[in-house]
């Protein structure tokens, strides 16, 4: 088990998949973290230096992923409910936000659009 | 009119004991009521001949027979499939044996041996099979689990491809100090034999002792799939785990080589260790081969030595060489994509191919592939056409091969074919009987691809 960014990774798992376990990383920004560290596409965290490991879970910390991230959108949802704005109504009352009809099927919204979804 | 039953009579309860249960009645029945048996529950009786379905829709619950969970086994251990698809076949006891002369290097350059098939060398002593199987020139898919023992067609190609041992040697022989250099890319469509001529090269020169260096394919080398890292000086990136893994291949094909050559002066390898000079060329591979961090420099000392005069002669492959003339998929800090010629290994090779650098006396020879994306600049090049200034194409293919022989690997001829298509014949893989008829329908058929030409010879299964 390798510890990246605060969290414990089995060594057989390679570094791409890792990497897009987190909150807020996806395959283009995996690739570039990947690229930054010369890291190809098929190595395990068990092929990873020790140093590199840590160079990368300092590359994550300045990036906003993971809790920072699911904050700053409750956040910036929060606001929007706070100056009372359209669309925070909307995600208080868990409807559609972008101007979609309501008559029919909606289940996306009432499963995302809320106010405390991500904080 | 009054009723005949009176309203009062209907209103009194009914007369209850407390103490006694109250016994269930039927509808109708003349039985009196405490003598009666009670009343069955409802439902199926437990030994009822109802068929199951039917019962399962009568009942509400849902009867599920659990069975204990047995841990399965994988179909295939890890790396099994791996090991089974690049498994490599090269005899088959079921096939008949077909007695054939061996493709000796006395048959370099000959052409009256053009037009016939030859067996590569095996026997008790002999390990030039095992050697070319270490440099990877068997490869799957070239219909050697079909035969008792692997044997090749002596080409018009291939006597071309004697041609360029022919040249070296004869320096060789005369013993002129001067550098002796073949460059060659075999170029022709699909399925036309440019992998089995470089093994047809192989074969002669480990038989003469040269120095093998193969690099199987180069697609191994480009798709991103080995450790890749910058190295600050030649601004190139090296692959060290690749390195390595061709080190260990020319290590095992040309042990007797290796240990003959003897190191000009001292090297450093990587940052501690030294090789002093007068050691083995085989040691500091050796040595190599268990630490990557020294591999690059390993192969960079047996290049260096292999260019300076009294070093043996060298045959440096590589296969697919459309494959290092398209963007690689590596990419560099910033995320740009790194061109395949900033691979320190393709761009090694491409060294020798353009004759920047060179042997002392050696053959460079690389075989283009049909199995890869268009490579229009490389085309062109072949071609040696001149480029349209407004077609958008990559201007560092073109230096990369100058100068380099173009040799057309061409479909086979009338004579060609009869003599592969005999040989499949004794071998038993074919159903046909060889006549004028047959003949001409598969050349015709196949139009002597010889890919195209063995799968219509190919018995069919009955």
């Amino acid at each position: 088990m390798v510890n990246l960014y605060g969290v414990q990774i089995a060594e057989n798992q390679l570094v791409h998949k890792a990497l897009r376990s987190f909150f807020g990383i996806g395959h283009n920004v995996a690739d570039r973290i990947c690229a930054k560290f010369s890291i190809h596409k098929t190595a395990r965290i068990s092929q990873l230096t020790q140093p590199k490991v840590t160079a990368i879970s300092s590359e994550m910390t300045k990036m906003v992923i993971d809790t920072e991230l699911k904050r700053k959108i409750g956040d910036n949802i929060m606001r929007l409910k706070d100056i009372g704005t359209y669309r925070g109504k909307r995600h208080a009352q868990g409807l559609p936000v972008r101007g979609q009809k309501t008559k029919k099927q909606i289940v996306s919204a009432r499963r995302f659009n809320r106010v405390s979804t991500h904080t | 009119m009054v009723p005949p039953i009176l309203w009062r009579c209907l209103r009194t309860p009914p007369i209850t004991h407390p103490l006694k249960p109250r016994p269930r009645l039927h509808n109708f029945t003349t039985t009196p009521p405490l003598s009666a048996k009670p009343l069955k529950p409802k439902g199926p009786p437990p030994s009822s001949k109802m068929k199951s379905g039917i019962q399962r829709t009568q009942s509400n619950k849902i009867r599920i027979k659990k069975e204990p969970i047995v841990a399965q086994k994988p179909a295939y251990e890890p790396g099994q499939r791996k090991e089974l698809r690049k498994r490599i076949v090269l005899s088959n006891t079921n096939a008949i044996q077909v007695v054939l002369p061996t493709m000796t290097a006395d048959l370099i350059g000959n052409e009256d041996a053009a037009g016939a098939m030859f067996a590569l060398p095996s026997g008790e002593e002999d390990t030039t099979i095992d050697r070319l199987r270490a440099l990877e020139a068997f490869q799957t898919k070239q219909h050697w689990p079909f035969f008792h023992r692997p044997c090749t067609l002596f080409r018009r190609e291939t006597v071309e491809v004697g041609r360029l041992f022919e040249r070296v040697m004869q320096r060789e022989s005369t013993g002129e100090d001067g550098w002796a250099n073949e460059r060659a890319i075999l170029h022709g469509y699909y399925g036309c034999g440019r992998t089995i001529l470089l093994l047809q090269a192989m074969t002669w020169a480990l038989q003469k002792d040269w120095v093998v260096i193969a690099i199987p394919n180069a697609q191994d080398l480009v798709i991103g799939h080995t450790e890749y890292e910058l190295e600050g000086n030649s601004h190139l990136w090296l692959q060290k785990a690749y390195t390595t893994d061709l080190l260990n291949k020319i290590l095992k094909a040309n042990q007797k080589t290796l240990k003959r050559m003897k190191l000009s002066q001292s090297y450093r390898l990587g940052r501690i260790e030294e090789v002093q000079k007068g050691d083995a060329m085989k040691k500091v591979l050796e040595t190599a081969v268990l630490d990557p961090l020294l591999a690059w420099d390993a192969f960079n000392v047996l290049l260096g030595e292999l260019g300076l005069p009294g070093s043996p002669p060298v045959l440096f492959t590589l296969d697919n060489l459309n494959q290092i003339s398209i963007p690689s998929k590596y990419r560099d800090p910033a995320f740009n994509v790194i061109h395949s010629h900033d691979l320190a290994l393709p761009n090694t090779f491409l060294a020798y191919l353009s004759g920047k650098r060179s042997f002392h006396k050696g053959i460079t020879l690389a075989a283009t592939s049909s199995k890869c994306s268009r490579t229009l600049a490389l085309d062109a090049a072949l071609e040696g056409r001149e480029v349209d200034p407004y077609e958008r194409l990559d201007p560092r293919i073109g230096p990369s091969i100058e100068g380099a022989q173009i040799i057309h690997v061409d479909s086979l001829s009338k004579e060609e074919a009869k003599a592969l298509m005999d040989y499949y014949s004794e071998s038993g893989i074919m159903k046909d009987t060889v006549d004028l008829t047959t003949f001409n329908e598969k050349y015709a058929v196949s139009a002597g691809n010889p890919r195209d030409l063995f799968s219509t010879c190919l018995r069919m299964r009955q």
